[in-house]
């Protein structure tokens, strides 16, 4: 495995390869004690190892223990059995103006049709109240990881609360996650394998190689251009003279030109 | 600030010594009684043919719909007392999950507490039985 002697955190993976694991784009399912006790990464702050996998974004389901109310956000203390954290509910101001909506329901439900107003209204009443919860209940939350005051904590970007009266979500969460932590995260990361041609100790280098020279010229466009935003299929033609070598990436460069064509 | 982690145990785990005092514990059981005087409910639960009772201290979890017969889960801390009911559970959190598989929760207790042991096998306390799912014990 190429090391780059410049790079101190050898033990860590570069972040330039981090986008490589899956585990890094999703919102991963670890236990809550795992999460506490996650190391941060050297490299970039804000992102967090579980053994060999980058990530910063989870998914917990656990019952509320503790719950803290501001203006502007609820704070829920969940705990899944191994562990508790707090999360940071942010409030939507959507919910806030419910006032009128009583009144405005017809109170005889005569058939009137489908009268889009009270609907609304009443979608908005069902998500608030999915996202206010007391202690006991059961929370869904998918957030990123932070850490604040020494504290670890999940900021929500959705959060509910679910209904669960037989215990069916939480048993299937329960004799799923030795599964994904069998299966994905106990893992070690793999770098992707280069195509058949090359060698085993040549592979990750002239991969490493074909890396740079992609970013670099990445770069070089968006400086020349002075490109403030782009879309990522925008700039795949810039790869183009960099991946030639085999059949497989033959075939992966012509799905390529055939999306820009289009 | 946060309370500890309430760890799931079987309703016959609680009497013995592997839940100690002031423990954080979790479990389910059936309301056989249940005494709004004293805010005092009991849960029943079964082990092959015994029955084990746990006594559940219900203040902080009142006003709530009491079923007797019904399944119920529990969230509190245990209190070991030397007196006659033993062990009392004060619950923190209490709800009715009338119609739940019981094996099949189990069976997942069971099979998330054989994959803690394998991870961590010196420092768990949490496992007191691994059990692969196959091996029927009945």
């Amino acid at each position: 495995m190429a090391v780059n002697p410049a790079d101190a955190d050898a033990d860590e993976l570069p972040s330039v390869l981090w986008g490589l694991d899956p585990v890094f784009s999703a919102y991963s399912r670890l236990y809550i004690t795992d999460i506490l006790q996650m190391k941060e990464s050297r490299q970039v702050p804000g992102v967090y190892f579980y053994k060999t996998h980058p990530l910063f974004q989870v998914d917990v389901l656990g019952t509320v223990v503790y719950k803290r109310e501001r203006e502007d956000f609820y704070c829920y203390g969940v705990d899944d059995s191994t562990g508790v954290i707090n999360c940071l509910c942010w409030k939507n101001e959507k919910w806030n103006d419910q006032g009128e909506s009583t009144e405005c329901r017809d109170p005889s439900g005569s058939s009137r049709g489908f009268n889009i107003e009270d609907e609304l209204k009443r979608l908005k009443e069902a998500e608030r109240k999915s996202t206010v919860l007391e202690i006991g209940d059961l929370l869904r939350v998918r957030g990123t990881l932070k850490t604040s005051r020494d504290a670890r904590e999940i900021r929500a970007t959705s959060f509910y609360k679910v209904n669960d009266p037989l215990m069916a979500v939480q048993i299937s969460r329960m004799l799923e996650m030795p599964q994904l932590y069998r299966k994905c995260y106990d893992q070690l990361f793999q770098m992707p394998r280069d195509d058949l041609g090359g060698t085993e100790a040549g592979g990750s280098s002239h991969f490493h190689c074909l890396l740079s020279r992609s970013v670099l010229a990445l770069k070089e466009f968006l400086l020349e251009k002075e490109v403030a935003r782009f879309r990522p299929y925008d700039v795949e033609f810039l790869l183009h003279p960099l991946i030639q070598s085999s059949s497989a990436e033959q075939v992966l460069s012509m799905t390529l030109t055939s999306i820009i064509l289009r | 600030m946060l309370p500890p982690p309430a760890v799931f145990h079987f309703l016959w785990e609680i009497n013995t010594d592997l839940v100690k005092d002031g423990a954080s514990v979790r479990t389910n059981g059936r309301l056989i009684s249940y005494k709004p005087e004293g805010s005092k409910a009991v849960l029943s639960g079964q082990q092959s043919s015994a029955q084990c009772h746990v006594y559940v201290q219900t203040t902080l979890v009142e006003p709530f719909q009491p079923i007797l017969g019904a399944q119920y889960f529990v969230l509190g801390e245990i209190e070991k007392t030397d007196g006659l009911t033993g062990v009392i559970l004060h619950a923190r959190a209490l709800s009715n999950v009338d119609g739940v598989d019981l094996t099949l929760m189990q069976k997942a207790i069971r099979e998330q507490r054989c994959f803690f042991k394998k991870r961590i096998p010196e420092i768990n306390e949490q496992a007191p039985h691994c059990e692969p799912s196959y091996v029927k014990n009945l």
